[in-house]
């Protein structure tokens, strides 16, 4: 691919954010019906589904644990969310990769041991991919399990950032996070005690770099954070409203 | 005790909250459902409104599967038939377990089981069959054990299934319920409710094998309107978010009849109708 | 499709209602539920939708992408028209023994439906309008359906959403140019035009057909069969029928039971009238949610792409 200007001189990028700025982010709870709890998620132009189910009973007895919930995500990519259209089988490595990535980073927030004997399935559907599946995946299924009212010790967000010139870029869109040089790191955290639940990285960051580019994914995902408490409450609001 | 204290203490109830919100850091407290403690505070685990009972901080979920309690009153469906036990759909984290010791058996209340009721347990329950039951208490690992040792629980037949939101049917004296309009409904707490012919307790009662029957009484048009009636009002309350009790019922029911069944679950008669339901209730109280 | 299981109880009393013209849910035999639409949703693909059908929000729920590609023609195959391919996956949202490879029975099923409807003639498309260069390059219309949600009457919420993407959908404007060579030849050269204003919609779409699912339960048969009348149907017709009131395909599924030929002519006597209602539904849906689409193109597209909420 050849080099391509990523960061203007005025210091914009190529969908003319700053670099410390999110893509716009817009989310929405219980969108599905027979799901116990479901979200739409975009952030940009990545777009994502999730269904979740449960925690419900095991569907084969050897799923089951005897002191915690067993944790299932399945990764769906939609044929036509790529420019070029492709269709993935289910046993692609990149997709049963994501799912994996998903489901450790939820074992951590969900109270697994409030469950025993049971299953709790993530169906996460990518829907339109630009950049940033893996953070999408994570912040949308957030908010299909506290829609679907599974204990949690906290929300779990998720953000990207990368190195574009010398300076840190939040957020990543596609061209962004397909260029070589750009370092690309996935982190998420559990924002009321700051620990991280998920890092990841492809391709080299000078050591030295990493705390400024962490720094700048952490902050990114204390404003997802504020924008899935913000979807929920009022959510919540609304049912209780109802119910009262 | 708890007057003297109330007036010094911020009002901790009532609040909506989300999972990691800090509720109280007051050690006189202690966590219930909902929540969980970390450092000496209690944090919520779902998004939902806090109660309080006495010391007991809990956070009521707006959303979630049925988490049973003894004494609830459910409606189940039987998907397996296993050793001395049946295995039954509550809706809830886990099946729920029916053991043969816990129902009521053909030809007496004191007739001893045998190990031919063992082999004929598809006779009493199969698979798909719904139950009309009780939760009696909690096995180790936390499934509801049931029970349906009482003439009025047992087979449900005439009717049809509404699937509700748990949340929206409360817990109350009564679950089973026949309606002014000649419908009986049961209404379990985990969100499943039955809707059917209204058949006098007196006809099973005399009529022992009929606890047991998979056959439906006839049932005329006329009953088979009112009873889709009724199920399509539960529906749209349920669609709507609204409580679903007897009173709820019975008034959706009455202001329904001016349009037809099949239009009942139209969006826009269905609001119109959720609307008044909710009015009525408010001002009821 | 997805199992349900009812009790013998719940079934006869479907069975019954069914024979005496008055289904669980009030609705006589031929009366369908609602349907809420949308379209344009996904803006990487060529054209998109998104079909429920059911009451209240809870239904049977499809969403399908069109994708436009440039193919390079490869002898043995025809000279002067494109194609469409066609497939469907049914999401484990929809029933849990979708997970994994659950779902291939069904998805296969529904795709080659999915294909016998639309492929051919008889589907109103005019394949030669997607040649680009006879024997040189072609479109290819890939239709890809994902199934959400299943809730009865699946074939007949697909093939809505397919409608509705297709009529959706626009290409690129392709510039052929004819450009003689050293050697005096004549060849022909295209050009892909890469501009999101320049489109044109997709020609014929408007004549695809729509179907009408029968299910065949006790003595009777109905249309539109909720979940629960699906579990108890002996046997399953889907005709589909062009705005031309022509019958363009039948497929008949479920084993239980066979069709007496009797009931046949009845069956796509009611189909077409059944068909011609359909159409005039769908376009009244199909406008509005392109209204909808414009009146919303500058907002996050959470609105356009999600069904009326409950």
């Amino acid at each position: 691919m050849s080099r391509q200007e990523l960061l203007s001189p005025e210091g914009l990028r190529v969908d003319g954010r700053r670099a410390n700025e999110l893509r716009r982010i817009s989310c929405r709870a219980s969108v599905l019906n027979s799901a116990d709890g479901s979200s739409y998620y975009e952030q940009g132009n990545t777009k994502v589904l999730v269904a979740v189910y449960g925690p419900r009973e095991p569907r084969t007895k050897s799923l089951a644990q005897h002191d915690h919930a067993a944790v299932n995500v399945e990764f769906n990519v939609a044929p036509f969310s790529t420019s070029e259209r492709r269709k993935r089988s289910k046993g692609d490595k990149r997709l049963l990769e994501i799912a994996s990535f998903v489901k450790q980073t939820f074992q951590g927030a969900i109270q697994t041991a409030v469950y025993p004997r049971s299953q709790i399935d993530i169906y996460i559907h990518l829907l339109q991919h630009d950049g940033g599946t893996l953070e999408t995946c994570i912040n949308a299924a957030t908010l299909a399990l506290v829609d679907a009212g599974i204990s949690m010790v906290d929300y779990v967000c998720a953000c990207t950032a990368g190195f574009i010139d010398e300076t840190p870029v939040l957020d990543l869109n596609f061209v962004e996070e397909s260029s070589i040089e750009t370092p690309d790191l996935t982190v998420a955290v559990l924002p009321r005690s700051g620990n991280i639940a998920l890092l990841q990285m492809e391709s080299r960051l000078h050591s030295s770099k990493l705390e400024d580019v962490l720094e700048l994914a952490t902050e990114g995902c204390k404003h997802i954070h504020k924008k899935l408490d913000q979807a929920v409450l009022e959510a919540a609001n609304e049912l209780a409203k109802k119910l009262s | 005790m708890e007057i003297d204290e109330a007036p010094q203490k911020v009002d901790i109830a009532a609040r909506i909250v989300t999972p990691g919100t800090a509720i109280t850091n007051d050690p006189a407290f202690m966590r219930g459902h909902g929540t969980f403690s970390e450092h000496d505070t209690i944090y919520s685990s779902v998004a939902g409104v806090v109660e309080r009972i006495n010391k007991l901080v809990s956070v009521r979920p707006l959303k979630q599967r049925y988490s049973g309690e003894i004494g609830d009153i459910i409606v189940g469906r039987i998907t397996e038939v296993a050793s001395k036990r049946w295995r039954v759909d509550v809706n809830s984290r886990q099946d729920g377990v029916l053991l043969l010791s816990s129902i009521n058996l053909p030809g007496g209340i004191q007739r001893r089981k045998s190990e031919s009721d063992e082999l004929q347990m598809r006779t009493f329950f199969a698979e798909g069959d719904l139950v009309f039951a009780e939760v009696q208490s909690y096995f180790a690992d936390g499934a509801l054990s049931l029970h349906t040792r009482s003439i009025q629980y047992g087979k449900l037949r005439n009717g049809t299934l509404v699937t509700a939101f748990p949340q929206l049917v409360p817990r109350s004296r009564s679950h089973f319920h026949t309606l002014p309009c000649g419908v009986d409904v049961v209404l379990g707490v985990n969100g499943y409710i039955w809707v059917s012919k209204h058949v006098p307790a007196s006809k099973v009662e005399a009529n022992a094998e009929l606890i047991y029957s998979d056959k439906n009484e006839p049932i005329s048009d006329d009953e088979r309107e009112v009873i889709a009636r009724v199920a399509n009002c539960i529906q749209l309350l349920n669609r709507m978010y609204v409580k679903i009790t007897d009173t709820s019922i019975i008034f959706a029911y009455d202001a329904s009849v001016a349009h037809p069944v099949k239009d009942l679950l139209k969006h826009d008669v269905a609001v119109e109708l959720a609307h008044n339901v909710m009015a009525y209730l408010e001002q009821q109280g | 499709m997805a199992s349900l299981i009812l009790s013998p109880a719940e079934q006869d009393y479907i069975i019954r209602g069914v024979e005496s013209g008055f289904r669980a849910d009030g609705r006589g035999s031929l009366d369908r539920r609602e349907v809420s639409l949308r379209t344009g949703m996904i803006s990487q693909a060529n054209g998109s939708a998104r079909c429920r059908i059911g009451n209240l929000g809870v239904g049977t729920d499809v969403l399908v992408g069109v994708k436009a590609e440039v193919n390079s023609w490869t002898p043995g195959e025809a000279e002067d028209v494109g194609s469409i391919v066609c497939n469907v996956e049914c999401s484990p949202s929809a029933a849990q023994e979708f997970e994994g490879r659950g779902a291939e029975e069904i998805n296969v099923e529904l795709t080659q439906l999915l294909d016998r409807i639309l492929n051919g003639p008889q589907s109103g498309l005019d394949l030669k309008k997607l040649c680009i260069i006879p024997k040189q390059a072609y479109w290819v219309l890939h239709i890809d359906a994902l199934v959400l949600d299943v809730k009865g009457s699946i074939i007949d919420t697909l093939v809505w959403a397919t409608r509705a993407a297709l009529m959706s959908t626009s290409l690129p404007r392709v510039v052929v140019e004819t450009i003689g060579d050293e050697m005096g030849n004549m060849q022909a050269e295209f050009d892909v035009v890469d501009d999101p204003e320049d489109l044109t919609p997709l020609e014929g779409a408007e004549n695809l057909p729509i179907s009408v699912t029968f299910s065949q339960i006790g003595k009777r048969y109905v249309v539109d069969a909720s979940e629960q009348e699906e579990a108890v149907t002996q046997a399953r017709l889907t005709v589909a029928v062009s705005p031309a009131m022509e019958i363009c395909a039948i497929q008949k599924g479920g084993m239980l039971r066979g069709f007496p030929p009797s009931l046949l002519t009845e069956i796509l006597e009611t189909a077409q009238r059944i068909a011609r209602e359909e159409l005039t539904r769908f376009k009244t849906h199909y406008d509005n949610a392109k209204s909808h689409f414009t009146s919303q193109a500058d907002e996050p597209s959470t609105g356009s792409t999600f069904l009326v909420q409950f």
